[in-house]
């Protein structure tokens, strides 16, 4: 029975100490590379969010359109989403031409695609000429909720309109 | 009774069903998924972590991370949990032989050296997992007390079940996610193929003595 109960307990310490050095055999016993062999960082950048980073060249918000109808003065956003789950954006308020214009109502950007956010803002004299030659947007505030997390998010800048952009709003 | 009947009746008697039971639950446990869970947001979550001695997962947008992936960013870790697999499917495969074995009266002893070695190292295993949640939890909930605010504005880690809160600002950024954590129902298991061990374990000793 000594043997039975030696050889039960010896086979457990062996399966670990076989463990342990095939990790650092198959990592040139170093130790570094054994515990973490690429930081945190790097897996969870390159690899996890490897979908976010394919889309990191666009820009989330985008102005699409900007302009007077009737007593208001609109701006249109498009809101591209590069993560697979849909964000809805409670409200938002942007100021452009010295106004400060609202989203009309909550919008749901769908998982990995894109939607318009309409902002709008009572009419006003000096403010209707910048908007309608492309505005210029100063800050953006948005409120948003993913799976139950609310994000704010706080832009001092957006990119300016091109000309071409600026050419098809009057057009 | 005839004595073919009485025989019968003892061998049955003899047979460790609670061993039998626990052995091939504590085979099956290293396979079966994650004990316990942590997920921020709700739905799904946006960030889940999955946790078991025998494995860790980490998914986002409830997209996994690969093995590969995972064996890289701790291949140590992940050679230990394989080692932790390997050892209690072995546990397991003791305790439903020995509990097999004291069917045998010849084989008695050896049978009870089995299940004596086997029975309780599942019960072992599960208080550990629970003292090293309560432990991680507790320095997690104090080292961000002690950093004041510079992670996170709020957080609560609730300690291994419940719901807490994690705010946090970064550059543009303001974040308020409800935290979820919970056992598993593969944890459940974990649990009742401990009792069933500490039942065998007892019932062994009755098995020798009659």
């Amino acid at each position: 029975m000594g043997v039975l109960k030696w050889v039960l307990r010896v086979i457990p310490t062996l399966l670990f100490i076989l463990c342990i050095l095939a990790a650092f055999a198959t990592h040139g016993f170093s130790l570094k590379s054994t515990l973490f062999s690429a930081s945190p960082e790097e897996v969870l950048a390159e690899k996890m969010l490897a979908p976010l980073n394919a889309t990191r060249g666009e820009e989330f918000l985008k102005i699409e359109d900007a302009g007077v109808e009737g007593d208001k003065m609109f701006v249109t956003l498009s809101a591209r989403l590069p993560f697979p789950a849909n964000v809805t954006v409670k409200s938002a308020s942007l100021y452009a031409g010295g106004s400060e214009f609202n989203l009309v109502e909550p919008v749901v950007i769908p998982a990995e695609g894109s939607a318009i956010l309409r902002f709008e803002a009572p009419f006003n004299t000096s403010s209707t000429q910048q908007v309608a030659t492309g505005p210029e947007v100063g800050k953006i505030t948005l409120k948003m909720e993913v799976k139950g997390v609310e994000v704010e998010f706080q832009s001092f800048a957006t990119p300016p309109p091109t000309a071409a952009d600026r050419r098809s709003w009057r057009g | 009774m005839t004595t073919v009947e009485k025989a019968s009746e003892g061998l049955w008697r003899r047979l460790n069903f609670f061993g039998i039971l626990a052995g091939i639950l504590t085979l099956l446990l290293p396979f079966s998924g994650a004990w316990w869970h942590l997920t921020i947001g709700t739905d799904g979550g946006i960030f889940s972590i999955l946790a078991s001695p025998f494995e860790f997962k980490f998914l986002i947008f409830n997209k996994q991370i690969s093995t590969a992936e995972a064996v890289q960013l701790s291949p140590l870790l992940w050679w230990l949990c394989l080692a932790f697999k390997l050892c209690y499917a072995y546990f397991g495969a003791a305790l439903l032989a020995g509990s097999l074995l004291s069917l045998s009266e010849k084989h008695a002893e050896s049978a009870e050296t089995l299940v004596r070695f086997s029975s309780l190292k599942l019960l072992w295993l599960v208080v550990a997992f629970v003292v090293v949640l309560f432990i991680a939890t507790f320095l997690l909930n104090s080292a961000t007390q002690l950093m004041g605010g510079a992670i996170s504005r709020n957080f609560s880690m609730p300690y291994i079940v419940g719901t807490g809160k994690f705010a946090m600002s970064s550059g543009n950024f303001l974040i308020y996610a409800p935290i979820n954590v919970g056992f598993t129902s593969t944890f459940m298991v974990a649990i009742i193929a401990s009792a069933l061990g500490i039942a065998s374990r007892i019932y062994q000793k009755r098995i020798c003595c009659v």
